[in-house]
């Protein structure tokens, strides 16, 4: 699964520790999505796509092989 | 009806907060200071007891037969398990979904090394020896879910630092 949270986060002006905060999540988990190495659930997609104000395919989509 | 309205914020409100709390195994996270010490603790008080011979007076029974059982080693046997499951099901600070799926997977990693260490013993450690064995491993599934969890959790963090 690809993301563009880096794009939406500098599109919002928000760091990785804003968003983590308002997701209620640690920075590590926002980093370590941000570098495709965790695949969020399905609520914590929901819930930072509600922060950028975007529908969540927009952040997150499917990508070969999945 | 405004009341039925706002009865029904707060159910929605009380299912998301649930719905937060996934990991309800899990133990305030000042267990993980209080079981380190008491791992300590007992840990030597247990070697104190099988290599030296050290058995708290008057804290044993007699049985029937009037046969005289030491529980020194019972309790430091005890007191060091508990003290590693409360090191193991200490909340983490920063608990999230992350940090949850490194739980799993340090688990399952402690399960197979343990009985990987298991089945190799297994075959060069005979008799008393083994059960031997069979007593350390007792420990081993924790201690290795342990070592496993916190240095995912450093690599983690340095990742984090190694970006900044």
């Amino acid at each position: 699964m690809k993301n563009s949270l880096r794009v939406q986060r500098a599109i919002k002006n928000i760091t990785q520790a804003e968003l983590a905060d308002l997701v209620k999540v640690s920075r590590q988990t926002i980093n370590t999505m941000e570098s495709g190495k965790y695949i969020p659930s399905t609520v914590l997609a929901l819930k930072i796509a509600a922060v950028f104000e975007i529908p969540v395919e927009q952040v997150f989509e499917l990508e070969e092989g999945d | 009806m405004h009341t039925l309205h706002n009865e029904i914020i707060t159910l929605h409100l009380v299912k998301l907060k649930r719905h937060n709390m996934k990991n309800k195994f899990l133990l305030p996270e000042k267990f993980r200071q209080i079981g380190w010490v008491t791992f300590f603790l007992f840990f030597v008080l247990g070697i104190a007891t099988e290599y030296s011979g050290f058995n708290i007076p008057g804290f044993y029974f007699v049985n029937a037969e009037s046969i005289k059982y030491d529980l020194t080693n019972e309790l430091a046997f005890a007191g060091t398990i508990i003290g590693l499951l409360m090191i193991a099901f200490a909340r983490h600070i920063n608990e999230d979904e992350l940090i949850s799926k490194v739980r799993l997977e340090s688990w399952q990693w402690a399960v197979i090394i343990n009985y990987a260490i298991l089945l190799i013993l297994n075959f060069t450690f005979y008799d008393f020896g083994f059960l031997f064995v069979i007593i350390y491993n007792v420990f081993t599934l924790l201690l290795v879910y342990i070592i496993r969890f916190y240095y995912s959790l450093y690599l983690l963090t340095k990742n984090l630092i190694d970006e900044d």
